[in-house]
């Protein structure tokens, strides 16, 4: 999501409870006696606050899986995470008393962290990287359908070789490479098709911009003039699969800190589970 | 780059199906996702069968109760304690816990606290779970929480204290060497009971013991004499002089704690010089028995001179000599306004009670009539009497005014002497006289009404708020002094020292 004019008064709101809580903390944290610690009517009530704002943000993932318009829009539960998630911040040092605690505190704390860390650097990430694509990837296709895609232009430039030869696959060093004839179907065998697959080697000549151009004018320089039409298209489909590689590499940019982000907020769920239970319980 | 596709070729490459398709990336995140769950719940179960329940600590134990750091059970024995004590439920509270092994009760301290910050609990004062730290060293904001602002907090005896401390830097003068100016104090809590107040316009208190006693001239640099079976009589250390230099030291010996001070008592202090050896009336006869009359009360002195006088009788009438003015046969005569009586149980009787008033007189209103040496002193040198006559114009009743050594000063405060040794005892033992506002110190005090007790003002010289202290000198915590877990009862009686 991105940040926008609409995430002000969201914004808005989240500072407010920030200057709202600090507002009560600070007197708290002078006028007790032995500091600010969770057992205390007001270090109790702080937890219970971030502890309720955590949980809203963890809601989104069920709010995702649940299809219905009066839960509210699934854009307004991703702000509510995002501002919520991060006044929850605020809320549980001065629930702690910027004291790290005991072992169970420590492990909760760092990973209450990691988690808020990660999801700040993803949404630096989610913000800034679209442009990037639309940049480096204009001709971008649906991320889940990539192979879909890639296929497709594979199937595209083997109709653009077959249109001038007989057959495609053929034992390259039996025939005669060097003619010219046969000098576009050797060049899209060695190179243009491995280049097509779905796994690109990383040597590939291809995979820079610069020297793919040069390297088809080379080509077009060597082939009869009736192929050099097949041999631009050829070019552009080339060009397609760069960007597509592109935005692959884009993609995990913007979407592989998750790996991090979910995976242990379902672990700060547990251990703040433990935390609650076995604090009130002693 | 402009994109130069059109829309048909992207919706050539476009399947409809692919959702059907299983998203990478959100399987690889579930599989971790699941793996982070089973992991973090391994490692609590790991942390719980290695370390125990103090895996839950949220820091270690204080250092007394290390031996307990694995046993939460012992000092949390009732489940989901803290909300059932935050809502007020008096089983949940840790004193019940404490008293397992400690034998104190809160109600030690002075006065009831009020429900607005009535500290109900240990855990209220003595906070576990803060690491390596006293739980003794209880903060002075535990203590300020009530005596910020004492009446509004407080219902017991709100107007003996002062209305107002948050550190020792705003302590006020101790009572007992106030000023009060056209003004009565308030209270006098505990202080009655070593001082009385004295004074019209600007009243104070002074020392309520009792006993005359003159510092002045028992540490005279000069020395002060002593009787001859003194041991430091003619010592050669004294030049051979019947005189003994004495200190501070010599009455006021610490106690088997190091912090106070032996309580003085006759027998151990001045025994040795003011002896009570009785007068010259008797003190030529053998039959007299002039052993040293012994430092009891005057109804039993009276008994004892009775006794000595009946016997001075029988003995006179023992005699046979012609002599009707010799009572024996050391020359002693008797007294030529008293004539011999006849052998008469009744009129030996008489003359005694007859007698005993004068003796009465000279030996409790003063005068040389007991001691030896240059130290015959009557008991009034010391003791203050009052005496009344009976109606009937006959005899007059002495009866002494009990001593009241005190033994402690501060009822509410305790000094450990034995941390002051770096201090001489007159730097804090003075006294501002009222008139002048003039200090005299212990050795220049001449009246034993003299309250010779330290200022807070010199406790405040070296004792400051720690977190005012450029260069910190020494602390001046609450718990330095006072004591919450204060049995005040055990104060009460100060007769000659005892307890």
């Amino acid at each position: 999501m991105l940040i926008n004019r609409g995430h002000v008064a969201w914004c808005l709101t989240s500072l407010g409870l920030v200057v709202v809580a600090a507002g009560f903390y600070v007197p708290y944290a002078n006028n007790a006696v032995y500091g600010a610690t969770g057992n205390s009517i007001t270090g109790l009530l702080f937890g219970i606050a971030g502890t309720i704002a955590m949980l809203f943000a963890g809601l989104l993932a069920a709010r995702k899986r649940i299809v219905s318009k009066k839960l509210g829009s699934i854009s307004w539960w991703l702000k509510g995470h995002i501002w919520i998630g991060l006044v929850s911040v605020p809320l549980i040092f001065f629930h702690a008393g910027f004291r790290f605690g005991g072992l169970l505190e420590q492990l909760t704390m760092w990973c209450f962290l990691t988690v808020i860390i990660s999801g700040v650097i993803g949404q630096i990430l989610q913000q800034l990287t679209p442009r990037f694509m639309k940049t480096a990837a204009p001709q971008q296709a649906i991320f889940e359908q990539l192979d879909i895609a890639i296929n497709s232009l594979k199937k595209a430039a083997d109709a653009q070789v077959l249109s001038v030869y007989d057959t495609l696959f053929v034992d390259v060093k039996a025939n005669d490479s060097d003619s010219p004839d046969d000098f576009l179907r050797a060049f899209y065998l060695r190179h243009v098709r491995t280049f097509l697959q779905s796994e690109v080697d990383p040597s590939s000549s291809l995979l820079n911009a610069t020297q793919a151009e040069g390297i088809f004018a080379t080509v077009r320089g060597g082939i009869p003039r009736s192929m050099i039409p097949i041999a631009i298209e050829l070019e552009s489909i080339c060009n397609e699969r760069r960007q597509l590689i592109s935005q692959n590499k884009l993609q995990l940019v913007m979407h592989g800190w998750t790996l991090i982000h979910i995976p242990l907020s379902m672990a700060l769920l547990i251990l703040t589970l433990v935390h609650v239970i076995m604090s009130l319980y002693f | 780059m402009v994109d130069s596709r059109f829309i048909k070729s992207i919706s050539e490459r476009f399947d409809i199906e692919a959702t059907r398709h299983p998203n990478q990336l959100r399987r690889l995140r579930w599989r971790i996702t699941c793996a982070c769950a089973l992991l973090t719940i391994l490692i609590i179960l790991g942390n719980l069968a290695f370390s125990g329940n103090a895996v839950f600590q949220s820091r270690p134990v204080t250092f007394s109760h290390a031996s307990l750091a694995n046993n939460c059970k012992k000092c949390h024995d009732t489940s989901f304690q803290l909300p059932r004590r935050l809502l007020g439920s008096r089983d949940a509270l840790f004193i019940h816990s404490c008293e397992q092994c400690h034998e104190q009760h809160l109600s030690d301290h002075h006065g009831e606290p009020s429900g607005l910050t009535s500290v109900t609990d240990c855990a209220s004062c003595h906070s576990e779970h803060r690491g390596q730290t006293s739980l003794t060293n209880v903060s002075d904001s535990q203590c300020v929480t009530c005596h910020s602002d004492i009446k509004a907090n407080t219902e017991h005896h709100t107007s003996s204290f002062a209305k107002s401390i948050n550190s020792i830097d705003s302590h006020p003068e101790i009572t007992l060497l106030k000023h009060w100016i056209n003004a009565e104090p308030p209270s006098t809590h505990g202080v009655h009971r070593v001082a009385t107040l004295t004074g019209n316009k600007t009243r104070t208190f002074v020392d309520a013991s009792n006993i005359k006693f003159n510092h002045a001239a028992h540490l005279n640099v000069s020395g002060v004499l002593i009787p001859p079976d003194h041991p430091d009589y003619g010592r050669p250390s004294q030049n051979n002089s019947p005189t003994t230099t004495l200190n501070c030291a010599s009455c006021h010996t610490p106690d088997e704690t190091g912090r106070g001070m032996q309580p003085i008592s006759y027998e151990n202090h001045c025994a040795s010089c003011h002896q009570l050896s009785y007068s010259s009336l008797l003190a030529k006869t053998p039959l007299a028995n002039n052993a040293p009359l012994p430092h009891v009360r005057p109804e039993l002195i009276n008994g004892i001179l009775r006794n000595r006088l009946i016997n001075y009788r029988k003995m006179q009438d023992m005699i046979s000599s012609g002599d009707s003015n010799k009572i024996d046969g050391l020359g002693t005569t008797r007294n030529p306004a008293k004539a011999p009586k006849p052998d008469d149980a009744q009129s030996n009787w008489d003359w005694v009670e007859a007698t005993l008033p004068n003796m009465q007189a000279l030996l409790f209103g003063g005068g040389n009539t007991a001691g030896q040496g240059d130290l015959q002193n009557g008991c009034a040198l010391c003791h203050t009497f009052d005496s009344r006559q009976n109606d009937d114009g006959s005899n007059i009743n002495w009866s002494i005014r009990d001593p009241n050594i005190a033994n402690r000063w501060l009822q509410h405060a305790k000094f450990p002497h034995d941390r002051h040794t770096q201090t001489s005892c007159v730097e804090c033992h003075y006294t501002t006289a009222a008139k002048n506002g003039q200090t005299i110190t212990a050795e220049q005090s001449t009246s034993g009404r003299d309250i010779l007790i330290g200022s807070i003002r010199k406790c405040q010289s070296c004792h400051t708020d720690e977190r005012n202290q450029t260069p910190p000198v020494a602390r001046g915590r609450c718990v330095h002094c006072h004591d919450y877990h204060n049995d005040h009862t055990s104060t009460h009686n100060f007769k000659n020292g005892e307890r």
